[in-house]
């Protein structure tokens, strides 16, 4: 898959991740690892922009979760771990809106993928970028 | 068209994307309404997904994949050469169950109850698995018919 980052200024330095292609079991961990890049890096703020991702699995909301726990200094899942991380997921969803990873314009299909699986519960979801990045 | 397959002998992860093109093609043969076909794409992968990493254990394995229309309704059939597992007998999750009492497995049946309209389990006669995901009613006739 195809990552691009731009970091902007906003009321906080935010990096952007665009993401281009079908996201899935096949390439979910290379979005992971490039967010463990960034923060390697010193990002704390991410922008993940779903604009050009046309079908996204089950895996790619392991990669924004795994995404979410790496941005607030927490481990990512295990990723053998099965239904230890659909309900490590289930228990975030449960508790509310995370501050460090934000989304940015999922197409429709894709955004019914965080419905059914409660993760519109745990990402902030934006359709205008610098709405999305003043937002941080 | 009453039916399509689309065979791949050593399937990993790296096809899904191609059997998704194969899926499309055939459903959209169909007269079948994009959100609709999204739905059984996304089930599909789900399905074929759990199948590499839990039924091959992440080793290539054959899988063949057939799209059949059934009246209104698609059929998917997926039939696999893994060790027989019945993945409709996980239970809808509980996330209320302690760790130790929670079944192994991913959100993928899940998602797959959520999208498809009945899903069917066989034993193959080979020893394998077929997965039936069904979605009625969804082959919209044409003007001329």
């Amino acid at each position: 898959m195809e990552i691009n980052i731009e970091q902007v200024e906003g009321k906080v330095a935010v990096t952007i991740l665009e993401l281009h292609g079908n996201l899935d079991a096949s390439n979910f961990e290379e979005v992971i690892d490039k967010a463990r890049s960034v923060y390697e890096s010193g990002a704390r703020d991410l922008l993940i922009d779903l604009g050009d991702v046309d079908f996204m699995s089950s895996s790619g909301i392991v990669a924004l979760h795994s995404i979410a726990l790496l941005m607030r200094g927490e481990q990512p899942h295990d990723l053998e771990s099965g239904w230890e991380v659909f309900h490590a997921i289930g228990r975030d969803s449960d508790s509310g809106l995370q501050e460090h990873v934000k989304i940015l314009n999922p197409q429709p299909k894709v955004a019914l993928t965080f419905e059914k699986t409660g993760m519109d519960n745990f990402f902030e979801i934006y359709t205008d970028r610098q709405t999305a990045i003043d937002s941080f | 068209m009453d039916s399509s397959t689309f065979t791949i002998k050593k399937a990993k992860l790296k096809h899904l994307a191609e059997i998704r093109r194969f899926v499309d093609s055939e459903v959209s043969a169909l007269n079948v309404h994009p959100d609709i076909i999204y739905n059984i794409l996304l089930s599909t992968t789900e399905a074929i997904t759990n199948i590499i990493l839990h039924g091959y254990n992440g080793e290539e394995g054959l899988i063949v994949i057939e799209v059949k229309q059934e009246d209104e309704s698609v059929a998917i059939y997926i039939r696999d050469e893994a060790p027989q597992f019945d993945p409709t007998q996980i239970p809808t999750p509980d996330l209320t169950l302690p760790l130790e009492d929670r079944p192994m497995g991913g959100m993928g049946i899940h998602l797959i109850r959520q999208f498809m309209d009945r899903i069917i389990y066989r034993e193959t006669p080979q020893g394998g698995n077929e997965l039936i995901l069904v979605k009625e009613n969804v082959i919209q006739k044409t003007l001329e018919e």
